[in-house]
């Protein structure tokens, strides 16, 4: 026994004893091709995490690598003991690492070892993989009995070429090729494809998704060249081998700026599909999303390149190892395959063959054509036009637009549900299409998961459904032109509670939204499909955000053929889920232009008046109550809220803030008339639009100069009241004359002249760029945002882009962000003698981006904390700022993102997390945060959580709507006035909308009920971020949607209104916060009740009268939830001024000519804030009122005056000016019915 | 509601430190210790469970009445070691049986304080945010742990009598269970 003994142990401890080596902090992909590649009996290979890393006991040899590689002083103490017992260790790019780490690495080795191992690793093939784990096993146990052989390093070149066979590389193309020949694979006159398939490259095993590409590209045809080059070696090779189109598949960009003008130039597409780091699993649950570091460096980066078509190909899988390896997704591959099949195919094709599907959006019923700034009739008319010069077939297009306009309003509309015979009006009189119930269903079937579809039959019925169909067809709005189809997109849900269902997660669209996708793909083939403008609703249908599957509609919807989508330049936060959720390469245009207000006229004697009272100092009190008298007049006082005893004098202060009220409303800028495609501005427009952009950073830059000649001091230079009343009417005058001379007066004024030229060619740049693409070209990149914050964002006509999240803030939005968070405290300390204890925001990705993340550091310099960054400039922690450093109070926040933002700042929102977290742990006075967390995790107790819930969510601060949905539900909440009766209701919505919580990984999505309601509690402040002029808190629906909202259920959690600020970044000379009242009042004065705005605004179409119908909707949407926002005059100014017609401007004529369905929209939502109690109307006012409503209503939409969106008049009553609710006239209706009832029985008793 | 259950409670916990009286010093400190680790034991589960599942249960007449049930049986076997004790003292002779089944009711510490520990915790713990789970069941434990020692030394100081202790004993034992029964009465009202 003692025998058999000895030799077992003999052989396994010492024969047979294995040289253990760890790898550690490795690359995934060279993780998993090393373990692949060990061949060895003896060598026993483990993965640990760095984090795990703790124990060297047994371990013969360690594998780092070296970059990120961060070690506590635990791990460091056991690595010393570790290598003093004579462990190797080995570090890959060393140089990374601290000193610490430094120390310690490469004790055991000699400089020729460490050379002799860098060859190994870094020539990455199959036979260096391998000798190099038996060179390291060699210099770790050189005692060790068994195989010690190894080969020398195999030197490879940086740069090469190479294609499926392993060993087989390539110096250039002409060797490949020669290759593929000799192998039969070449494809005579076949499209080149560069293939890029990894930073270093090759990885020879775990390819399998290139490997799949290469076959399948192969396959159809195209010539494929695997390549592998960094750095400038990439562009040079890219250039010697000038390929047709690139398929990007490395984490990060694809070059430098250079290079990717270059290839947008040559006209070289780039392809971006990427493998994601999920199992198949992960992947096809759609409640996982992709992980932000994928996100990140596999779709936000190429984005920046110009990369289209993000197509998740491969997921990875668990290996016994424990690495993770790559498995292709074949029907993914192929998809992929076959969409750069279709886009390539456009190069091929006659113009005059393809088949393209143009979707416009419109709100169901009558009412116009809707894309943000975009006259939508006239622009989509112009590219029909084009499409026509180009050589592509529109035959049977109208004439003239005014006959296209017709045919589109008789044809193209889609009819509301809830307006009674207005389905049978369109299936009668709309010439709709009709699709047979099989055909359908066939369609359906072939284009649709069976999952998906049978989601889409439970939730309404079998197809054709009871929508649009009869005698077992489906009715679908479009017209065809020749090869063009053009289809208004239908509505994404359908049912008695849409405004649940909007936000909802699990909604799936009805038969109606899916017949015109799938008639576009089956039947009528569409070789390219083109979304006309800002937005529609494809890419918010119900799935994740990124990484698409066949089950999620936007991906299903669109197919595999190329899509393209005409966005607003100013809205890049939608336009990036767009691009990642359906696949689209966008296309910009401009906004609509900006326009003289007209306020500097009407206010420059008052302002004069005003500087020289400042001057005096107020002395001249005769002075000061005059100007008093003409603001009080003006109703100026109320927006600042001054007094208006008029015996009473302003104080200088008080001076000082109506100069500065009233120069922001000189300098609005102010939209005019929508723009329409394919059409310059007119000079006049172009002028004030350069000005706007132009104007005021040549003022500062004049104001500068002049404080470096020593004529003014540096706090007048940056002073934005001084600048504007010095400076900026010369940079006006310079630029105006620059203009009209056609070259720059003075060296300064050169960019305006460049602005104004790129405004110029704009209209045309967008044609040509879409068209381009439409042959299969490339659209070079760019970034989005407000032409006037952002005149990069010119030319317009190209592909827009997003931030890279993990550098935000940046250091300039940083600095921006402390300011506007000290500012804010400065404000409530001044008004209130206090701290607030927490602050309310709200994240759109529009600002994340253009702020490049100062919303972000708002809400981290309220807790006192600040970002620390590696050397790239991420961050990489947080950094809690010292009491003392920080100099006042900690404050607790909440913030409230879109849906957008938080697809688009997932780690952004982890971060802030975070630092709640670390801010919570500190036991110190004064600490709000600490606070708050204490006073959640009592009340969350209180509403029923185990203590254990309520701690872990006691840190969560950070709510949006459910995952995979976009929207707080609560336009058409609030819009369908007559539904609720009491903002309770609303409030209720709002907090079951709003309350999935997006802090940690944990929880990401996860609804807690109370949860939302307890992180509201000691609110105090709410702040929305405002970094665009193209929009304001009257303009855009979606700030009372949200700030609004915010508003009335903190009110109700608190029991106290929140003060309401916006932080203002759209001047950078001037970011400050201010107050939501001032705002509002500044832009109803240069707006609504702005006759220059109103007859700018009458010089545009349909779309652009449709807006006023939204200003006075949004006039009823802050009525609900915040009317102390508005002035207390307004709806009587607004009655006067669109109803009476006070300035004589013939609006209702225009409306009635343009848009009857704005007019309505606009006398329905006045009647009901008087109905609902905002507006105290007078009988006369409401009769009128309902007088001009029923002139425009058609009788079919009596009912539901608003094409359904809201209102509760009946057309009997609106003749007599009286207003019922239907729960009225039912109950009445009720009391009648019994009575009679009662009346019959007594007299059939008596008898 | 909630008031009579508190003095129930209270009630308990006073029978609990008087039924120590009748046992050695060292019995006692270890009982007590045995509470303390109890505490500590059962935070595994009371993190997990919500405030409100307490009210539940007690607004439910079911489970009230299976409460009422042990609280009945609890009292009673309290009941039967007086009366065992007074025998046991003031008869002639008690059987084999009879002495066994005394000295068992006497070491039957009784079980309802459990259950009280067990809710107190549950409150506590969703009392005091922000502190440690563990420090909040020890510091709970610690201090039942001295009050049942105070109370156990305090009734002997106060009361030298064993009979008087057990008269006390007796009393506090019947009103608990006639509260107890009271609530079970309006155990499907809410608390």
């Amino acid at each position: 026994m003692a025998l058999v003994f000895t030799a077992w142990w003999g052989w396994s401890h010492v024969f047979c004893k294995p040289t253990n080596i760890v790898l550690v902090n490795l690359r995934e992909a060279t993780e998993a091709d090393i373990l692949a590649n060990n061949d060895h009996p003896q060598i026993k290979l483990k993965t640990v995490p760095m984090t795990e890393l703790r124990d060297f006991k047994d371990i013969d040899a360690v594998f780092f690598n070296a970059y990120g590689l961060t070690l506590d002083e635990e791990q460091m103490a056991a690595l010393e003991e570790a290598v003093q017992r004579g462990m190797v260790v080995y570090s890959h790019f060393s140089g990374s690492t601290t000193s610490k780490e430094e120390d310690a690495i490469y004790r055991n080795l000699t400089p020729e070892q460490i050379d002799t191992l860098s060859s190994y690793f870094q020539n990455q093939n199959r036979e260096n993989y391998r000798n190099g784990l038996r060179y390291l096993r060699h210099l770790a146990t050189p005692e060790a009995y068994g195989d010690q052989h190894y080969e020398k390093p195999q030197e490879m070149p940086k740069m090469l070429f190479y294609h499926r066979e392993y060993g087989q590389y390539f110096k250039n193309p002409k060797e490949l090729e020669g290759y593929l020949k000799e192998k039969g694979l070449y494809n005579e006159g076949g499209p080149k494809l560069a293939l890029l398939g990894g930073i270093t490259f090759p990885m020879e095993g775990n390819r399998p998704h290139l490997d799949t590409l290469i076959s399948q590209f192969t396959e159809k045809g195209y010539n494929v060249y695997p390549l592998t080059a960094v750095g400038p070696m990439r562009a040079r090779f890219l250039k010697m081998l000038h390929p047709d189109a690139i398929i990007n598949i490395p984490m990060g960009v694809l070059g430098n700026d250079s290079l990717i003008q270059s290839l947008h130039e040559e006209n070289i597409p780039i392809f971006a599909p990427y493998p994601a780091n999920m199992t198949r699993e992960e992947w096809q649950d759609k409640n996982r999303a992709l992980a932000q570091g994928t996100k990140t460096s596999r779709i936000v980066l190429s984005e920046i390149d110009g990369g289209i078509a993000p197509y998740c190909i491969a997921q990875h899988y668990l290996m016994d190892d424990g690495s993770h390896r790559w498995k292709a997704d074949v029907d993914q591959c192929n998809r992929f395959v076959s969409y750069v099949d279709h886009y390539m195919g456009l190069r091929q094709k006659k113009n005059a063959e393809k088949k393209v599907a143009i979707c416009y959006f419109k709100q169901p019923g009558k009412d116009a054509l809707l894309a943000s700034g975009m006259e939508v009739i006239p622009s989509l008319y112009n590219f029909l036009k084009e499409l026509a010069a180009q050589g592509y077939d529109v035959k049977g297009l109208p004439s003239s637009l005014a006959a296209f306009e017709q045919e589109i309003h008789q044809k193209g509309w889609i009819p509301d549900f809830h307006t009674p015979g207005a389905e049978q009006e369109f299936m009668e009189n709309a010439s709709p299409l009709w699709i047979e119930k099989s055909t359908y269903e066939k369609w359906a079937h072939q284009v649709l998961t069976p999952a998906a579809y049978q989601a889409v039959e439970q939730r309404y019925g079998q197809a054709p459904g009871s929508l649009l169909a009869k005698d077992g067809k489906l009715a679908v709005a479009c017209m065809q032109y020749g090869n063009v189809l053009i289809f208004p997109q239908p509505r994404a849900v359908v049912g008695e509670d849409d405004y649940k269902m909007v936000h909802g997660v699990d909604v799936p669209p009805p038969h109606t939204y899916l017949a015109p996708y799938l008639y576009m793909q089956q039947k009528f083939g569409a070789d390219i499909l083109i979304h006309f403008g800002t937005h529609g609703s494809l890419e918010f249908t119900p799935g994740r955000d990124a990484a698409m599957r066949p089950d999620d509609w936007s991906y299903a919807l669109v197919g595999d053929r190329p899509h393209f989508y005409f966005y607003t330049t100013g809205n890049v936060g939608e336009g990036v889920i767009a691009k990642r959720r359906s696949h689209a390469a966008l296309v910009s245009h401009l906004t609509a232009p900006y326009v003289e207000s007209g306020m500097r006229q009407k206010y420059a004697e008052l302002l004069e008046q005003i500087h020289k009272a400042i001057a005096q100092e107020g002395k001249d009190i005769q002075l000061v109550l005059a100007i008093k008298k003409q603001i009080t007049t003006e109703g100026l006082n109320r927006e600042l809220g001054l007094d208006d005893k008029l015996e009473v004098p302003y104080t200088q202060e008080e001076l000082e803030r109506l100069d500065a009220h009233l120069e922001e409303i000189c300098n609005e800028h102010m939209q005019g008339s929508f723009y329409v495609m394919g059409e310059p501005y007119s000079a006049q427009d172009n002028q004030t639009t350069t000005l706007a952009i132009a104007a005021e950073p040549l003022a500062f830059s004049l104001a500068k100069a002049d404080n470096e000649a020593g004529k003014i001091s540096q706090k007048e230079a940056r002073s934005y009241e001084y600048v504007a009343h010095h400076y900026l009417n010369k940079a006006n005058q310079l630029i105006t004359a620059s203009l009209k001379a056609g070259k720059a007066v003075s060296p300064e004024v050169e960019e305006a002249l460049a602005y104004s030229r790129q405004l110029g060619e704009s209209p045309r740049h967008e044609l040509d760029a879409m068209l381009h693409a439409m042959n299969g070209g490339s659209l070079a990149p760019a970034p989005g945002g407000d032409p006037v914050l952002q005149p990069n964002v010119l030319p317009t006509g190209r592909n827009m882009y997003s931030i890279n999240p993990e550098s935000t803030p940046n250091r300039m939005a940083w600095e921006r962000g402390k300011e506007l968070a000290e500012s804010t405290l400065a404000t409530h300390l001044k008004q209130h003698g206090s701290y607030p204890k927490k602050v309310a925001y709200t994240f759109w990705a529009g600002e994340f981006i253009s702020s490049g993340g100062a919303t972000v550091a708002q809400a981290l310099w309220m807790l006192g904390v600040e970002p620390v960054r590696d050397s790239q400039g991420r961050i990489s922690e947080l950094r809690v700022v010292p009491a003392s450093e920080l100099k006042r109070p900690r404050v607790n926040v909440v913030v409230q993102v879109s849906g957008q933002l938080r697809d688009i700042a997932e780690s952004r929102l982890r971060l802030i997390t975070d630092a709640i977290k670390m801010v919570s742990e500190l036991e110190e006075p004064d600490n709000a945060v600490r606070e708050g967390t204490l006073e959640q995790e009592k009340l969350l107790t209180q509403q029923g959580l185990s203590a254990k819930q309520a701690r872990e969510l006691s840190v969560m601060r950070i709510f949006g709507p459910a995952n995979g949905g976009y929207s707080t539900g609560m336009l058409n909440r609030v819009e369908r006035s007559q539904e609720w009766n009491d903002t309770q209701e609303l409030v209720a919505d709002y907090l079951n909308n709003m309350g999935a919580m997006y802090g940690d990984e944990e929880h990401w999505g996860q609804f807690t009920d109370g949860l939302f309601q307890s992180a509201l509690s000691q609110t105090e402040v709410i702040i929305q971020p405002r970094q665009s002029n193209t929009w304001g808190p009257l303009s855009l629906d979606h700030v009372y949607e949200f700030t609004g909202g915010l508003s009335m259920t903190v009110k109700q959690v608190t029991g106290k209104e929140p003060a309401a600020f916006m932080a203002d970044y759209r001047n950078v000379n001037h970011t400050r916060m201010q107050d939501l009242k001032e705002a509002m009042a500044v832009e109803v004065r240069t707006t609504l009740l702005n006759p220059t705005f109103v007859k700018e605004r009458m010089k545009g179409g349909e779309s652009t009268a449709e807006a006023f119908g939204e200003l006075f909707r949004n006039v009823f949407g802050w009525s609900v939830t915040r009317q102390s926002v508005l002035d207390e005059n307004l709806y009587q100014d607004l009655y006067d001024m669109y109803i009476e017609d006070a300035q004589q401007l013939g609006i209702q004529e225009y409306l009635k000519q343009v848009d009857p369905a704005a007019l309505s929209s606009m006398t329905a939502s006045l009647q009901e804030c008087a109905r609902k109690g905002y507006w105290k109307a007078t009988d006369s006012q409401l009769k009128k009122l309902a007088e001009t409503h029923a002139s425009v209503t058609p009788a079919t939409e009596a009912v539901d005056a608003d094409n359904g969106k809201q209102m509760v008049l009946r057309k009997d009553n609106v003749q007599d000016g009286m207003i019922l609710s239907p729960d009225v006239l039912v109950g009445i209706v009720a009391a009648l019915v019994v009575l009679i009832a009662l009346a019959l029985f007594i007299r059939n008793k008596k008898k | 509601m909630k008031s009579i259950m508190l003095i129930v409670q209270a009630l308990i916990l006073l029978g609990f430190g008087l039924k120590m009286s009748f046992w050695t010093k060292r019995t006692g400190v270890t009982i007590a210790f045995l509470c303390l680790l109890f505490s500590l034991c059962i935070l595994h589960w009371t993190v997990d469970i919500p405030q409100n599942r307490l009210t539940d249960w007690m607004g439910d007449y079911h489970s009230m009445q299976d409460i009422a049930v042990c609280l009945v049986l609890d009292v009673a076997l309290q009941a039967a070691f007086c009366v065992m004790f007074v025998r046991r003292k003031y008869c002639a002779s008690v059987s084999m049986a009879g002495t066994w089944v005394y000295r068992i009711l006497s070491g039957y510490p009784g079980v309802l304080l459990f259950g009280s520990i067990f809710m107190m915790q549950v409150v506590l713990l969703g009392n005091i945010p922000g502190q440690s789970f563990w420090l909040t069941a020890f510091l709970q434990g610690l201090i039942l742990m001295l009050v049942l020692l105070l109370l156990r030394n305090g009734s002997i100081q106060l009361l030298p009598h064993a009979e008087n202790r057990l008269e006390l004993l007796f009393l506090v034992e019947i009103l608990a269970g006639i509260l107890g029964i009271l609530c079970t009465v309006c155990g499907n009202q809410p608390l």
